[in-house]
């Protein structure tokens, strides 16, 4: 433990349990943000571990991370410096959808964010494991959190961010043993804490593959799959960025290895019931993919390094909790894999969650004022999943202590927005992930315009530095110039074919913007026409303008409908309304209403079964009592 | 389903049925934008100000909307607090009907919701608090209202068909958004020119079925066919006959007949309205010449007519739709021996010869309308003609982006509006229900 981490037992003003992707971008965010701030965690040297694979972003997730960037988050600059092998995926597809991934070296990762967390000022770091929040009679306020070695802390916010810890189980076949993640022991005690508090929680489980030794593979029955050779970093901040390009291995599975798993199906806690919680979908167990894609004779597995030169191999695509001879008698039906050796088999964990439907848009729980809830606790999964809501838990954490209003992302500003309003207004039954499709505004929200639309937002919170912004600011401005040329620029169509373009409608003439629009056409065939100030803008900027020219008119229509949204959807719900007395409600809306108690009228109209006529009617009844309240 | 209030909404506002008068009214940022293009003297209309004057509009018809009054309120100084425009027009249900899906065909305008204007006056504060739980209530009754009356009209085939519209589209959807959000994954994707087909399966019958809306509405209203002819063919003794009452007044004189007559008539289970109409012919007094108009105007709205020639009659000086559905009557019979050939029926209204032949031939032509539709499917509910309208627009820019080759995700913008669309009739189509519907489907996940 480094110095400036020394605990003293004061108060603090923000306490944030759990150091892994959540609890650490709480932690910097509130104390950067010059919250005193204690960060708990049960193993410092863990901070920042990457549980299950070794890869940050990917479809979606790159977008989240990106914003968490624009924000002031840690993620993304953690990523770019522990980086591996980067790669921009959905290249072949529109610009909306690109994201970006990185496999990451693990260890690496894990030690550049507890150098952050130590180095950070006004950030200490205890070792010990949470076991009971402490609120103020009548429990409706949080006044601190007790460890296991009997130390009380005082704070005025709690943020939890308990991963897979709370009640922890691990299945390998018919063995289950309570653990947080392998190797590290399960959190008892906040769950029962939470529950005598009237909190509702449920269980989830999700899996992880097999850790494989690296010299026990025969790479040459694989199939090599490199990044790219000119990687993007994900931070706006990263410069001189030349990360390693370490390769990972592409085998399969064949009909062997399901026979082998279908004959061991009975021992797969999954499917003889052991297992209560709810899996995600999105990510199945290799027996899950063999029972229910029966018809499928091959699934694809990629071997990932862990981390650089590591003898220790992730088997993407492999997640299971068979026994473990199983996993590997069926591992070693794949080619490459016939002499396999395991460092660790691969396992389902179950734990606790706390259905997110209980929190506010801040992402301060409804009953108990000054706690906090970011990350798997919320019924998430995913490494930016949790570490978007560390950071709008930090934050919001943090204008609690000053008494100011929380900072709320819309659903059209940011996939962070999305996923707090999806959170708090759905009812998840399996892990959340975030998916492009879950955002209305996906034009919008491109993760190559994630600072543009952010980067002013972590500057006014106090957590991007004036210079990023100054930076950002000059993108928009240079963005601006750039467009307002494009648009008023005309070329004939006669002209047309000099830039080997073709004409493809019958008019005369098109301005540069227009000829952007066109499939297939980018700037690169606009330059003759180009000014030399325009040769300045870097490439990044450039396509980022053509994509902007792309999408406009579907943006336009994206933006209009935004605009014809309610001018009520940020119309604040009064609490403490008693719904179930509002005859003029449907009956299923009023139990959702009573249960959720959404804030606005927003969240309101999108929780299921609440229609708009539901709607209509709680607008006069708001009208009414705000009126009576204020008269 | 999200709630728009900040556009703008038009109804309808006197109470259903012919009244004398009816008002429209159109609430909203783009009341008097809506408004402009079809009335004559926009430039007049100033706040509180009763304007007279005409409506025009290609699909309104010529000369109907003569008489009208536009007043326009300016917001707040207005019932519902908004801008607002009331048009007070002559006529009966149909033409109400006929402005107002005029009005809503401008994009900025869309058919108000159960209760949505007096929503408007009581949230800018025009009703007074005290009346908030009438208000709720009377919404509430309102749209439980609409929703049953929705739901009887969506029973059996509408229901089927429109879901099997929102079955296809998120069909396409899901194979769009795996792409996007599982390009990472072993899928076989369909490459997006595949999906034109069905997206053209799906607007082809959808424009099938906005038609139907027209014999949805006469299931309700009555068929209505005009006896059209040159002067003194007898068309008002045919309808006199017809009706089995003297109704219209039969004389020797061309010319007679000036106004449009009306009336009726429970025929093999269906209304049917007989209309009798002025004779055309080129010249006149101006009384005839405006009967002429509305005779020419009735031929327009017709289910089908039935046209009246005779041996003492010069033929009918008018070219006829091409395919409106005519019963060709040659009547007077009893005056000619040597009838010329090529006439459906030959009658005479005297000895009521053919008459029978007559009555079988209106009754297949309306067998016939009854059984159109598109898979025996007809609509008639104007919210369901607005919704299915708004849906094959987004069908349209989804297929101009197919064919520019866009991108899936252009193709799933569109998709996905489309289906907002439709979710107004049937139920709505969430994300989840697209994900559920590709977990089911792939086997996504690593
Ligand atoms: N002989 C004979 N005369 C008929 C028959 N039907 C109608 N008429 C006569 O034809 C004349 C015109 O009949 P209307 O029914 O008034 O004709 P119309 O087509 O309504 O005429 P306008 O209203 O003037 O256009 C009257 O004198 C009728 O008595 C028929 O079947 N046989
Ligand atoms: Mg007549």
């Amino acid at each position: 433990m480094s110095e400036n981490s020394a605990v003293s037992r004061e108060t603090y003003d923000i306490i944030v349990v759990g150091g892994g992707h959540a609890g650490i971008e709480a932690a910097l965010a509130a104390s950067r943000l010059q919250k005193r701030t204690l960060l708990i965690t049960m193993k410092i040297d863990a901070l920042g571990r990457a549980s299950c694979n070794p890869a940050i972003g990917g479809l979606a997730k790159g977008h989240l991370v990106r914003e968490i960037d624009a924000l002031g988050g840690e993620m993304a600059r953690a990523t770019d410096a522990t980086g591996i092998q980067f790669k921009m995926l959905n290249r072949s597809k529109g610009r909306a959808v690109w994201s970006p991934r990185a496999q990451i070296d693990k260890h690496a990762y894990s030690a550049y964010m507890k150098v952050v967390c130590e180095e950070q000022p006004g950030l200490s770091l205890y070792e010990d494991e949470a076991v009971a929040v402490l609120t103020d009679p009548p429990e409706t306020k949080i006044v601190g959190v007790e460890t296991r070695d009997g130390t009380v802390f005082s704070c005025v916010a709690l943020v939890l961010t308990n991963g897979t810890f709370l009640n922890g189980l691990i299945h390998i076949g018919d063995k289950s043993f309570s653990a947080g993640r392998i190797g590290e022991s399960a959190s008892i005690g906040i769950t029962e804490s939470l529950v005598k508090l009237g909190f509702d929680t449920g269980r989830l489980k999700t899996g992880t593959p097999p850790r494989i030794k690296r010299s026990s593979v025969d790479f040459s029955k694989t199939t090599i799959q490199e990044g790219d050779e000119t990687p993007e970093p994900f931070s706006f901040t990263t410069k001189d960025f030349n990360p390693p390009n370490e390769a990972c291995y592409i085998t399969k599975t064949n009909p062997t290895t399901h026979d082998i798993i279908q004959g061991a199906i009975e021992f797969s806690p999954l499917f003889s019931g052991k297992i209560q919680g709810v899996g995600p979908r999105y990510c199945p167990s290799i027996e899950d993919k063999v029972v229910r894609f029966s018809e499928k004779s091959s699934h694809q597995l990629f071997l990932e390094p862990e981390w650089t030169d590591a003898e220790q191999l992730y088997v993407n695509g492999f997640s299971s909790s068979l026994p473990e001879e199983v996993q590997l008698a069926s591992l070693r039906s794949v080619p490459g894999l016939e002499k396999v050796e395991f460092i660790r088999p691969g396992y389902a964990i179950e734990y606790d969650f706390f259905p997110p439907s209980q929190l506010k848009a801040s992402l301060e729980t409804k009953r108990v004022s000054g706690l906090f809830f970011a990350g798997q606790i919320n019924g998430t999964s995913g490494y930016e999943e949790a570490a978007g809501q560390g950071l709008m838990a930090g934050i919001n954490a943090s204008l609690r202590v000053d008494g100011k209003d929380p900072f709320i992302l819309k659903r059209s500003e940011a996939y962070l927005g999305v996923l707090v309003d999806d959170l708090i207004t759905k009812d998840t039954d399996e892990p959340y992930r975030m998916f492009t499709s879950r955002a209305e505004h996906r034009l919008l929200l491109r993760y190559d315009n994630a600072h543009f639309r952010l980067s002013q937002k972590g500057f006014g919170l106090g957590l991007v530095s004036s210079d990023t912004y100054q930076a950002v600011a000059e993108d928009m401005a240079t963005t601006e110039k750039a467009e307002a040329f494009l648009e008023k620029t005309y070329i004939r169509a006669v002209d047309l074919e000099s830039l080997g373009l073709e004409q493809t409608t019958s008019k005369d003439s098109y301005s540069l913007a227009n000829l952007l629009r066109m499939p297939r056409v980018e700037v690169e065939h606009l330059k003759p026409l180009l000014p030399d100030w325009f040769s300045s803008i870097k490439p990044s900027l450039l396509s980022l303008i053509a994509t902007n020219s792309k999408y406009r008119g579907y943006i336009e229509r994206e933006q209009l409908q935004v605009e014809r949204l309610s001018r009520h959807q940020n119309t604040a719900i009064p609490p403490q309304i008693d719904y179930m007395s509002i005859q003029a409600i449907s009956v299923e809306a009023r139990q959702k209403l009573q249960r959720i108690q959404p804030e606005t009228i927003g969240q309101a109209s999108r929780i299921s079964g609440v229609s708009p006529a539901d709607v209509s009617v709680l607008l006069i009844i708001i009208k009414k009592i705000v009126s009576r309240e204020t008269s | 389903m999200q709630l728009t209030d900040n556009d703008t909404i038009a109804a309808i506002s006197t109470p259903p049925g012919s009244g004398g008068i009816a008002v429209l009214r159109v609430s909203g940022p783009d009341a008097l934008a809506a408004i402009h293009p079809l009335f004559s003297t926009p430039e007049k209309l100033a706040p509180r100000q009763a304007v007279f004057g005409h409506l025009t509009h290609p699909d309104l018809g010529e000369g109907i909307f003569d008489d009208c009054v536009v007043t326009f309120f300016k917001g707040p100084n207005s019932v519902t607090g908004e801008d607002l425009v009331e048009i007070s027009i002559h006529g009966g249900a149909y033409l109400q009907h006929k402005l107002l899906d005029v009005l809503v065909l401008s994009p900025s305008v869309r058919l108000a919701g159960a209760g949505e204007f007096t929503l408007r006056s009581f949230l800018n504060g025009k009703i007074d608090l005290s009346r908030a739980e009438a208000v709720a209530d009377l919404i509430h009754a309102r749209d439980a209202a609409a929703h049953k009356n929705a739901r009887q009209q969506l029973s059996g085939g509408l229901k089927a068909l429109v879901e099997s519209f929102a079955e296809r589209l998120r069909h396409i959807l899901v194979i769009i958004e795996a792409e996007l959000d599982f390009s990472d994954q072993e899928i076989n994707f369909t490459p997006t020119e595949k999906l034109l087909t069905p997206v053209l399966g799906v607007k082809a019958k959808t424009r099938d079925l906005i038609e139907t809306y027209f014999y949805g509405k006469r299931l309700e209203d009555g068929f209505r066919v005009p006896i059209i002819g040159s002067p003194n063919s007898g068309k008002s003794s045919l309808f006199n006959l017809l009706l089995g009452q003297d109704r219209a007044i039969v004389t020797n004189q061309a010319g007679t007949t000036r106004d449009t007559i009306e009336k009726g008539f429970i025929f093999a289970d269906h209304t049917v309205v007989l209309v009798d109409t002025a004779g055309i012919r080129e010249a006149g007094v101006q009384a005839e010449i405006s009967g002429v108009g509305r005779s020419k105007d009735e031929i327009s709205r017709a289910d089908f007519i039935i046209q009246v020639s005779a041996p003492d009659t010069e033929p009918l000086s008018l070219e006829l739709p091409e395919d409106l559905e005519t019963i060709d009557v040659y009547n007077k019979i009893d005056m000619d021996k040597t009838p010329p050939e090529g006439y459906d029926i030959y009658l005479s209204c005297n000895t009521r010869q053919g008459l029978d032949e007559l009555k079988k031939m209106i009754y297949s032509h309306v067998v016939n309308i009854s059984n159109a539709g598109v898979d025996g499917v007809i609509i008639s509910s104007e919210r369901h003609k607005d919704a299915l309208r708004r849906f094959y627009t987004q069908l349209e820019a989804c297929e101009r982006a197919v064919l520019d080759a866009l991108g899936p995700e252009y193709i799933a913008s569109d998709i996905r509006l489309a289906l907002d669309v439709l979710g107004e009739i049937t139920g709505e189509t969430t994300p989840d229900d697209i994900l559920n519907q590709i977990f089911a489907g792939f086997c996504v996940g690593k």
